[in-house]
């Protein structure tokens, strides 16, 4: 049966072969056995090549829709693949290229996703798999005095899903020229005089600052606050992309261009030229900026995936986003405060600190 | 005008100078009329009331206490005013003559506090200075009797403090006021520094936050020209004289008198 997606089965019995973060290999869920990245990508070559012509075939096809559920853009970013294990139909967004079967669980990739222009050139593998990523949840929990001590025992993760997320990695270079007013100021005394001179400076900083692939994450579906807070990643461990680090994963193509995401890029590059060049402005008691001027420049752009844990919990009716980096461990997420304890710990701070402050004013 | 001053001066004494006859009686005070209200403006009571209060504090801390209240300066200064008075009706307590006066003067509208002998040890520049401040807004208001009470209040209050060891002076508390604000402030501080720790434990459940810079993927700032030209200078001269008031202690003049002035 021709299909536009694959599954990496083992050599050895066929069981579904996930991508095992802490060995870097390929192990089978049935006979444990392990298979080198290289020598899982020299078996399925062919079949992804096949697999990726059956996409671009299926390209053309509009998704069928067979009743009224469906809008119309709905259809249109929906793409439904035959599973080639159980033969279940699975239904997925128009960027997913890693996934699942709901059915059988066994791990799929769409190489039609990653074929051509869309190819990633890097990828970082996974080296925290799901049990750390729960525990360093468990953890981040823990020393938040103001976590409400429901969210903690009702509190159950609801999701957890290892991403291969969509970036792009910028090499670009920014120059700029400011010009600042410093000033440093002496008193003394004449008589009955006190005499205050300002003395004034012109200060120019010109120059030029390279960055070296900034991220910046090219999915709509993640949001841009959760990852850019767990950057940086090490980009060590950057290897060529291949399709034989996302079985057990799920993973995404890019869904914002390179062009759309310059701008928060230019931005960022843009900040830092500006506060290093400020940096270099010593030997003044105040400095004020007259003007300044900036231009970022991009140079390559690498479309990369990063490894990604995102976890999803739910309590009293609000959802509640964690993202920890697949690769460092570095978690974070938005939690709730308990106004009790926070008003409780201001009083149990500010009661004795005033006695003390008063009694001590009272002394003195 | 000299003759106009000592026609004043003198109908004081024909006034109240028959007290003078008094001072046999209490041996240590020469002149026993604590309170002198030529133009009238006290009720009997009142008079009686700060009469009896003023006489206390003299016998208690062995310094007259004394109210002057004239209509009018006769064009003298209320510091001469206050002084000529002072030695007309041989005015004070014991041998240094002791004493501390209010001179008011409803005419001109001004007023002269004068301490002389152990006067001048517990009514100090400072101390004369925050005692002023005490009662100027009832005189302002013609509020006679309420300034007299508040001047009477200080007078022994700062007799008090005088017995501690500790005469009102700059850099010492004057009343309880100064205590209150400094309660007040350790509270707003207490409550600073309580709010920056809750604050500094709340940042830590909100992690999710955009970037703004890109340091951690920056290279060497390579700077291509830079300077550090000087422009101008500005010198600003203010006066600001020392004042009388910074090291604290009393003035006294030659004829051993200490004064705090002005208007209400």
């Amino acid at each position: 049966m021709a299909t536009e997606i694959t599954n990496h089965k083992c050599p050895a019995c066929t069981g579904p072969l996930h991508f095992a973060g802490a060995s870097g290999m390929l192990e089978c869920d049935y006979c444990g056995s392990k298979f080198s990245v290289e020598e899982i990508e020299r078996l399925y070559a062919a079949n992804e090549a096949e697999a990726a012509e059956n996409f671009e075939e299926k390209e053309d096809k509009p998704f069928e829709e067979n009743g009224t559920e469906w809008t119309e853009r709905e259809a249109k970013n929906l793409r439904t693949y035959s599973c080639p294990s159980c033969g279940a139909e699975l239904i997925c967004d128009s960027t997913t290229a890693a996934t699942s079967c709901p059915y059988c669980g066994n791990p799929t990739v769409i190489p039609g996703q990653f074929t051509g222009g869309l190819k990633p050139d890097l990828v970082i593998p996974f080296r925290l798999n799901k049990d750390q990523a729960i525990a360093a949840l468990q953890k981040y929990y823990s020393g938040k005095v103001f976590l409400p001590n429901d969210f903690k025992k009702r509190n159950h993760i609801e999701e957890i899903k290892g991403i291969y997320v969509p970036f792009w990695l910028c090499d670009c270079e920014t120059e700029g020229k400011a010009l600042y007013k410093g000033s440093n100021v002496r008193t003394w005394r004449e008589g009955d005089y006190d005499i205050t001179e300002t003395t004034y400076f012109d200060v120019l900083r010109e120059g030029k600052l390279d960055f070296e692939m900034i991220p910046v994450d090219a999915s709509t579906k993640m949001p841009d606050e959760h990852m850019d807070a767990i950057e940086p990643f090490d980009y060590r461990d950057l290897k060529p992309f291949s399709t034989a680090y996302l079985p057990g994963f799920f993973a995404d193509k890019y869904d914002v261009s390179q062009q759309d995401s310059m701008e928060r890029i230019s931005e960022r590059a843009k900040n830092s030229i500006k506060s290093e060049l400020r940096g270099t402005v010593r030997g003044y008691s105040m400095v004020s900026t007259i003007n300044e001027n900036y231009n970022f420049n991009s140079k390559e752009v690498k479309y990369a995936l990063l490894p990604v844990w995102m976890l999803s919990t739910k309590w009293n009716g609000e959802n509640f986003l964690f993202a920890m980096n697949g690769q460092t461990g570095k978690l974070i997420g938005d939690l709730p405060v308990d106004k009790k304890k926070f008003w409780g710990l201001f009083g149990a701070i500010a009661a004795p600190l005033a006695v003390i402050f008063s009694i001590i004013a009272i002394l003195l | 005008m000299t003759k106009k001053i000592v026609s004043l001066i003198l109908a004081f004494v024909l006034v109240f100078g028959i007290s003078v006859s008094a001072f046999a009686a209490t041996g240590d005070v020469a002149f026993d009329k604590m309170v002198i209200d030529y133009p009238d403006i006290l009720s009997s009571e009142e008079e009686a009331e700060l009469e009896n209060r003023a006489w206390e504090l003299t016998k208690q801390y062995h310094c007259g206490v004394y109210i002057m209240i004239t209509d009018t300066l006769g064009g003298m200064e209320a510091w001469e005013f206050n002084e000529m008075v002072y030695d007309e009706l041989s005015l004070g307590y014991g041998s240094e003559r002791s004493a501390i006066v209010l001179l008011i003067s409803t005419g001109e509208r001004q007023y002269d506090i004068m301490a002389h002998g152990y006067g001048n040890t517990v009514f100090t520049d400072y101390g004369k200075d925050i005692m002023a401040e005490r009662f100027v807004d009832n005189l302002g208001n013609d509020d006679w009797y309420g300034g007299f009470c508040d001047y009477i209040d200080t007078c022994d209050e700062f007799f008090v403090a005088d017995l501690e060891g500790e005469p009102v002076d700059v850099g010492t508390e004057s009343s309880g006021g100064i205590g209150i604000f400094g309660v007040f402030i350790a509270i707003i501080l207490a409550c600073l520094i309580a709010m920056a720790i809750c604050l500094i434990l709340r940042s830590q459940m909100k992690t999710a936050r955009k970037a703004t810079e890109a340091h951690k993927y920056a290279k060497d700032l390579a700077l291509s020209r830079q300077y550090d030209r000087f422009s101008h200078r500005d010198v600003i001269r203010r006066y600001n004289p020392p004042s009388d008031n910074d090291s604290g202690g009393t003035t006294v003049n030659s004829g051993g008198f200490s004064h705090k002035s002005g208007g209400f």
